[in-house]
């Protein structure tokens, strides 16, 4: 089932006391699966910010039309969704338990406090509950933003960058915390600069430009597309020199490499090396990393 | 409503912490002290000139908080993005409106209290005995203050809070004084005017049915029927404007 089905999505910009008019997204088209775990990436001001505040109602589209759960109404489909906007400010006089109370009770439903703290002790806030928000740390910010986005159980998560600003640790536990929500079957949308952090934690992605997107696909498929060269190891061979019309030679110690540009040569070399009572050790397809994906998309 | 009750507690508590309140709170406690000096000047007219100014201070002081804070209240959420956490949950448009509205009442109604527990205090040391009649000016004020608060948010929910405090504290001058509206044509001899002058006099608040200071001081009665007025006219005013408020907020967006 599709969560969340966006069809031709345009959003101007504009002042009333100026002609001019800005494409925060244009014709942008996608769609997101229940379960997955969709990474929205593009370079600043590309309109990944506009597409996630146009789904959860905080801007209103152009045209086109936005979705969720087959055309929900959107305060039922608010009820089953979490967001955390980038950035994210709180009210400073609260602590850290008044603070998700407060956003508990937004909620038609009752959440109990025992809840609420199990939310904090989930996004490791545990032993800052009652602390005052103006005293949290930037990264204490981000994981309260994390804690008032679980609130209500949702079924949808849409986190605008996430992981910006934490440290390693931080970074580390973040990502941890939102494979682990989505191994529970929710749906993630998220949008990220840190493009290992999405290839890390997504399955999906789509790479938007200049409000449009350019590229939309499964993870796998995009990398598995293009393969760079492939390193081959090799064992038992004396006389090499033969090699070096088939790729880069390179020799470590008793071990050999030789780094092939293409599928035939690849083939060719594991065949030649075993009839010459060689042994292959390993074969390494080299793909392109998301970030080297995302620079050819942007420049192309 | 548990939803309009949250976001008006959290209206009402951040206000409480303004720092301009802390400041108002301050003058308005010193101003309301001041009246003291009058009494040697008054020349046997301590007692109504003591009542005059601290009723006064009273509601001067209120016109500021809804001036200075009520103006700013839906603008800070958006200026501080405290808004997406909210608008992103399961709330409408006008259940926040109307929280944001319940919250700055609350603190009109604590700040009356207080500057009126203080003044009737103030009279009691002073004047030697409790003017409980006072309490009918807190009665209006509280309605007069309903009307301004519902004023404020609306102004507030299309222009910038420089813009509607400036609007606000207009618009209070003026519905001080629209009852001579109707006067002034007469007296002035300009019929041709009446039509545009009955429709100013029907759309501008009138606040003028607010002021019972003199009925106050003077322990003049004040009819059942101003009571009411005051009460009915404040209500159906302030919930047109909130009406219209919700309208507009829910054309904004958050950028």
């Amino acid at each position: 089932m599709k969560v969340i089905e966006i069809k031709n999505l345009v959003k101007i910009y504009s002042s009333p006391f100026m002609r001019r008019k800005t494409f925060g997204v244009n014709g942008l088209n996608m769609d997101v699966a229940e379960g997955e775990t969709f990474g929205l990436l593009g370079p600043n001001g590309a309109g990944k910010t506009t597409v996630l505040k146009i789904i959860t109602g905080l801007l209103k589209p152009s045209s086109g039309s936005v979705m969720l759960w087959g055309g929900m109404d959107m305060i039922l489909a608010k009820k089953r969704m979490g967001f955390l906007p980038e950035n994210p400010t709180f009210y400073r006089h609260l602590n850290g338990i008044e603070l998700l109370r407060f956003y508990s009770r937004l909620y038609d439903r009752n959440i109990k406090e025992e809840e609420l703290k199990e939310i904090l002790e989930l996004v490791g806030l545990k032993k800052d509950i009652y602390r005052r928000i103006s005293t949290y740390s930037k990264g204490m910010i981000q994981r309260i933003g994390f804690a008032q986005a679980f609130i209500g159980d949702p079924d949808l998560l849409i986190l605008d960058e996430p992981l910006s600003g934490l440290d390693p640790i931080g970074r580390k536990e973040l990502k941890d915390l939102i494979q682990k929500v989505n191994s529970s079957g929710k749906t993630i949308l998220l949008s990220s600069h840190i493009l290992s952090d999405v290839e890390a934690i997504c399955n999906r992605v789509g790479i938007i430009i200049e409000g449009k997107m350019k590229k939309i696909g499964y993870l796998r498929e995009i990398l598995k597309t293009d393969i760079r060269y492939t390193d081959i190891e090799i064992e038992g061979i004396k006389k090499k020199e033969w090699l070096k019309k088939y790729g880069n030679l390179r020799e470590e110690g008793e071990v050999t490499y030789i780094r092939t540009s293409d599928e035939e040569k690849r083939d060719k070399v594991i065949k030649l090396i075993t009839e010459k009572g060689g042994s292959v050790i390993s074969v390494v397809p080299q793909r392109m990393s998301l970030e080297e994906h995302f620079m050819k998309t942007v420049y192309e | 409503m548990n939803k309009i009750l949250a976001i008006s507690v959290n209206t009402f508590k951040e206000s409480i912490r303004d720092k301009t309140l802390l400041s108002l709170s301050i003058l308005g406690f010193l101003l309301i002290a001041a009246s003291k000096i009058f009494v040697p000047i008054s020349i046997g007219q301590a007692h109504k000139i003591i009542k005059d100014f601290g009723i006064g201070m009273v509601e001067l002081f209120s016109l500021f908080t809804v001036v200075l804070i009520g103006t700013r209240i839906l603008y800070q959420e958006i200026e501080r993005k405290t808004i997406y956490s909210i608008m992103s949950k399961p709330v409408r448009d006008w259940e926040f409106v109307f929280g944001k509205f319940l919250g700055l009442y609350y603190l009109i109604i604590f700040i009356q209290f207080i500057l009126f527990i203080i003044f009737i205090l103030f009279t009691r040391f002073y004047l030697g005995g409790v003017d409980w009649y006072l309490l009918n000016a807190l009665y209006f004020f509280l309605f007069e203050f309903l009307l301004l608060n519902a004023l404020a948010l609306f102004l507030s929910c299309f222009t910038t809070p420089i813009t509607a405090g400036i609007l606000t504290l207009m618009m209070f001058f003026i519905g001080q004084l629209t009852h001579y509206l109707k006067d002034l044509v007469v007296v002035m001899k300009l019929p041709e005017l009446s039509p545009i002058v009955n429709f100013l006099y029907f759309i501008l608040p009138n606040f003028s049915i607010f002021n019972v200071k003199a009925s106050v001081v003077y322990h003049i009665p004040i009819s059942i029927n101003s009571y009411f007025l005051a009460f009915s006219y404040s209500v159906l005013y302030s919930t047109i404007l909130l009406i219209l408020s919700s309208i507009f907020y829910s054309l904004k967006e958050y950028q």
